[in-house]
Order: structure tokens, then C-alpha cells, then sequence
């Protein structure tokens, strides 16, 4: 697992609903590196000086796919290429979820949170159930995806409009008392993440959360992406080097 | 035409090449090893060291802005003696020269540190009066001629390797600051650090870092560089490693034409990790294209109007 730049061409660019946004690079070595859980950190043109960190969504043959939300400037760019262009990325980077544990694992996504999960849940198959929280039915994305793969699919939305109302955390925590995991995978916003943590700890389960830090070179220089060491306070961890995936004792949420 | 001769010598030490990593940018080198032949480059400056371990600031450490960034890391690092058991062993496998940067609390720290380091295997010492990032010390005495002068003469007193004096570009006048240093008894310069700044977010009216200021780096600062490389250059009589915004092999030689007899790559390697060694390829290109044999001749090239 090395990673490098790569110019990659896209193979596709897609919208998917709202501000949501999917693009797929044609890379055979990357594909071939990426692991799940891992991100790249995506070249977003000449009006940004900084790389962007997305998270990677997918890896089909030699096509690596990532779903990103427009927030801003660089992300806006990216919406913006077609098919054909080329995109520099660097990766694939951080340590990504570690799928050999043997036994079930719930996977628990909130927001845009939901797509670093997916190729967790494909190599799992049917030992993964994955709980899936979303806003409101527009911006359902992926959870088809989810349901093809996983053994059980929990969808949530903050006003009902689909599947259960309430957050996704909530739902889990029916499945996690009706079944035996062996982990919990999550990633989501920092309440999600620590409700994640509340809840493992309760059914002594350990969880596995992949963090967000405002990030600038991704490969461990800069220091910049810190996060506070539960064990040490003394000492700050960085999300793209030890992580972006801890374990929830790992770290201050 | 003829082989390029592209060795430097600052103070004493011979680079093979003008092309540093800046303090900050590079770790310890471990990351970017994975990405290049650390022997490619003519020296490293590794992150900046205290006497003590120091946990730094807390995040948000760095914000983006326009043709550059912000960043308020404030020093965190293993510490002077874990770096000389842990990492200098590794970066010693490799055919470049060692800059250790270190940055002080009080006079005393960097005596102890240039003590430390003089008996330790780097190749010279960078003194860092400059970093805008931690509250204590750093800058505070890199913005003042006189305490810039005492630094200097203390750790020259003690120091058995050349001393660098970094010095800030948060002052009214740098040239009074490199006199300084110069007359402490400095055996070069890099400049520039970075410029003091700071970004708000305008949803939630907060400073995006934590420590509401952070300093700029980027090709923004690069033409502030150059300016002050020069004015420094006019003003003493030893060597300046430049930096600031350096990010294309051109970039490398103006910075050299205004007056550094080496030039270190920062920001830009941490969006690009080759970035150092595509500079030092387009600064060979150029000599190459414009028939320049030997790259000291570059060094305060620029005639001015």
C-alpha cells in the first residue's frame, strides 16, 4: 500500500441529489491500493491552494469512486468537471476500517458520513447490518447500495419522511441490543460520533470512528489535523496519520 | 554543455544543491521518504524542536486562503533529546545535510539545545526567533534588535555547529534584524517565516484556527519574500537561505537572484511532496536553458533599477 499523485482521468461525474455530488477516476493502482475507510486528497484547481480530503466511496475494477457534498470553493470545482478531464489526486492516504475482524459489525453512517462506509459493508456482505441516517428523503443516496450488499439496512431521517424518523444512533441501538457484533463502524458528525461512543461502551462493543479535521497536507507533516488523545490529554493525535479511523477510547470526541 | 555545478556552500557546509525542505513542512522526513530519495535534496530543516516535548495548539490549525495558508500548529514536537535517539538516526541514512531548527522559551533553552545539539549528528543549527504561533517566546525575540543580538551571541558562544538565525518578517525593518544577527555572530539567515494573519469565519463569527491567528505561507507571501531576501542580501555579509511561497523551479531562481545562496520549499510540498525535487529539476532546467554553469552565480543577480 504506497501512495503517490496520480493524474487521473474521469471515467464519470454524476449527480446524485441537493449539493450531492459522486466522481469516478480511472486509476488501475490505486484501485488497486485503496483500502476501506481510506481518503484522497483531490486537486480542486487553481482557485484553491489546498487539496481537499474526500473520503473514498468505492473501488469497481480499476475505477475509484468518491461522493462529496459543494460546500465551497474546491468541492464546487470538482462538480464541475466532466468526464474525460483529468483530476490529480494523492493516496490513497490514512488507516482505513479493519474489515478482517471475524463476526457481525454494524456499520452506522450519518450525513455524508454514509459513504466511507459502503466499501466496508461490500466486504462484509451479509455479516454487516448497517444503520443509514439521512436529513430528509432528497438526499437518500446510496442506501439502494447498502440494501444489495448488507444483511439488514436501517434507514433513518430526521423528519420521517423515509424510513424511521429520529437520528441513526437511536435506531442502532434495537439492533445492538437483538444481536452479537463484534464492532461497530461509524462515521458521522461529532454528536453522531459521540453517541456512537456512548452506546458501544454501554453494550461493551468496541467501535471503530473516522474522524474530520480542518486538514492540509494529509500525510502526517503539517500536524495540522490534530485531535486530543483520550489516554494522554498532553498529546494530539492527527486524523490523516493515525487515522482518519480510531477506536472511540482512542480519542476526545 | 559542461556537467552543472549546483553545490552551495552556506557557512562551511557544503549542499549539493540549493534546494532545502523548510522547518514545519517536513517532519522529520519519515513521510516524505516515501515519496522521493531524501539524498536528492541539498539540506533538511526538520521540525522545529523544544527542549522539552511540546503538545502544540489546538485545532482548527490551519485555514486556507487565497494562494496560500494559514497555520497555528504552534511547535508541536517530540522534543530535542527524543529527536536525536528517535528520528536523527534515520534521517542520517540518507546523503543530505541536517539543519536542526529549535525554538526557545528563554535565552537559556536555546543554549541548552545548541549545547544538546552541537554534541548531536546535525549538520547545523537553525535558530527560530520567528514562529508567530506560540505565546511564550519565538517571535517575541525575533522583533527586537537587541534580544536578536543576545540570542545569537549566547548560542554562538556555546554552539559547535554554524548557526542559522531565522528571522520573522513581522518587523518594520529587517534589515536592522539581520545586523543584528550578523553582529551576534551568525553564520547565516533564512528568512522568511511566516507573516502573521488571520481568517474569520463569517457563519458562526469566530477566527476559523483556535488560536484566532496563524501565520501565512503560500505563494502569496512569495513576493514579500523576495523583497526582503533582497533588502537582507544589501544589508550583511553572510549567506540567506530563502524562503516564503517558493513553488516552481523559477520561483527558486529569483529567490536566488534577489540574493539566497539557497532556497527552501514549505507550503508547497505539502500540497505536491515533490515539490522539492521539481524545483531543483526546473532550477537545473533553467541554468541548463540560459547557460548558467554554476548556480552560486545566481545569488544577488538581479541588478536593481
Amino acid at each position: 500500500m504506497s501512495k503517490a499523485t496520480y493524474n487521473a482521468e474521469i471515467a464519470a461525474k454524476r449527480w446524485h441529489a441537493g449539493n450531492i455530488y459522486e466522481i469516478i477516476i480511472e486509476c488501475e493502482q490505486l484501485a488497486h491500493d485503496c483500502r476501506p475507510g481510506q481518503f484522497l486528497q483531490v486537486d480542486c484547481g487553481d482557485g484553491t491552494f489546498l487539496r481537499r480530503p474526500i473520503s473514498i466511496y468505492n473501488v469497481d475494477g480499476a475505477r475509484v469512486s468518491m461522493i462529496f457534498e459543494v460546500r465551497g470553493r474546491g468541492t464546487r470545482y470538482l462538480s464541475q468537471l466532466k468526464a474525460g478531464e483529468y483530476l490529480n489526486v494523492l493516496g490513497p492516504l490514512g488507516n482505513g476500517f479493519d474489515t478482517d475482524i471475524d463476526g457481525d459489525i454494524l456499520v452506522i453512517g450519518g450525513g455524508l458520513g454514509v459513504f466511507p462506509l459502503y466499501m466496508v459493508a461490500k466486504s462484509k456482505g451479509k455479516s454487516c447490518d448497517a444503520v443509514l441516517g439521512y436529513k430528509t428523503e432528497r438526499v437518500l443516496v446510496s442506501h439502494d447500495r447498502f440494501a444489495d450488499v448488507c444483511r439488514e439496512v436501517v434507514i433513518t431521517t430526521d423528519d420521517g419522511s423515509y424510513g424511521v424518523q429520529g437520528t441513526a444512533v437511536a435506531a442502532a441501538h434495537s439492533l445492538v441490543v437483538n444481536h452479537h457484533y463484534k464492532a461497530i463502524f461509524a462515521c458521522g458528525p461529532l454528536p453522531m460520533l459521540k453517541a456512537v461512543h456512548a452506546l458501544a461502551c454501554k453494550y461493551n462493543i468496541p467501535a471503530w470512528v473516522s474522524l474530520e479535521e480542518r486538514m492540509a497536507c494529509g500525510f502526517g507533516v503539517c500536524l495540522a489535523c490534530a485531535v486530543k488523545s483520550r489516554e494522554n490529554e498532553e498529546e494530539y493525535l492527527h486524523v490523516c496519520k493515525h487515522g482518519p479511523v480510531f477506536n472511540s477510547k482512542e480519542v476526545m470526541l | 554543455m559542461s556537467k552543472l555545478n549546483t553545490a552551495v556552500n552556506i557557512a562551511g557546509v557544503e549542499f549539493k544543491n540549493p534546494i532545502v525542505t523548510a522547518s514545519g513542512t517536513f517532519g522529520f522526513g519519515r513521510e516524505f521518504s516515501e515519496f522521493f530519495d531524501l539524498s536528492q535534496l541539498g539540506a533538511v530543516s526538520v521540525k522545529g524542536l523544544t527542549l522539552k516535548p511540546k503538545a502544540g495548539n489546538p485545532p482548527p490549525r490551519a485555514a486556507e486562503s487565497a494562494s496560500g495558508m494559514l497555520n497555528s500548529v504552534g511547535l508541536q514536537n517530540p522534543g530535542v533529546e527524543s529527536f536525536i535517539k528517535d528520528e536523527l538516526p534515520f534521517l542520517r541514512g540518507f546523503d543530505t545535510k541536517i539543519i536542526a531548527n529549535m525554538a526557545g522559551n528563554t535565552v537559556e533553552d536555546y543554549v541548552e539545545m545548541a549545547r544538546i545539539l552541537s554534541d548531536s549528528d546535525v549538520d547545523m543549527l537553525e535558530v527560530n526567533i520567528s514562529c508567530p504561533n506560540v505565546k511564550e517566546g519565538g517571535v517575541a525575540f525575533g522583533v527586537d534588535e537587541r534580544s536578536v543580538y543576545e540570542v545569537t551571541k549566547s548560542v554562538k558562544a556555546v554552539a559547535k555547529k554554524p548557526v542559522i538565525i531565522k528571522l520573522s518578517p513581522n518587523v518594520t525593518d529587517i534589515k536592522k534584524m539581520a545586523r543584528a544577527a550578523e553582529s551576534g555572530g551568525a553564520d547565516a539567515l533564512s528568512l522568511i517565516n511566516t507573516l502573521l494573519g488571520m481568517r474569520i469565519d463569517i457563519k458562526t463569527r469566530r477566527p476559523i484556527l483556535k488560536n484566532n491567528t496563524g501565520g501565512l505561507s503560500g505563494p502569496a507571501v512569495f513576493p514579500i519574500a523576495v523583497r526582503m531576501v533582497h533588502d537582507v542580501y544589501e544589508t550583511v555579509n553572510i549567506p540567506i537561505i530563502g524562503m516564503g511561497g517558493v513553488a516552481r523551479g523559477e520561483d527558486a531562481v529569483e529567490l536566488m537572484m534577489a540574493g539566497a545562496s539557497a532556497v527552501a520549499v514549505g507550503s508547497a510540498a505539502l500540497v505536491n511532496p515533490l515539490a522539492p525535487i521539481e524545483i531543483k529539476r526546473g532550477l537545473e532546467k533553467f541554468m541548463e536553458e540560459n547557460d548558467v554553469c554554476d548556480v552560486t552565480a545566481l545569488t544577488g543577480a538581479a541588478r536593481m533599477w
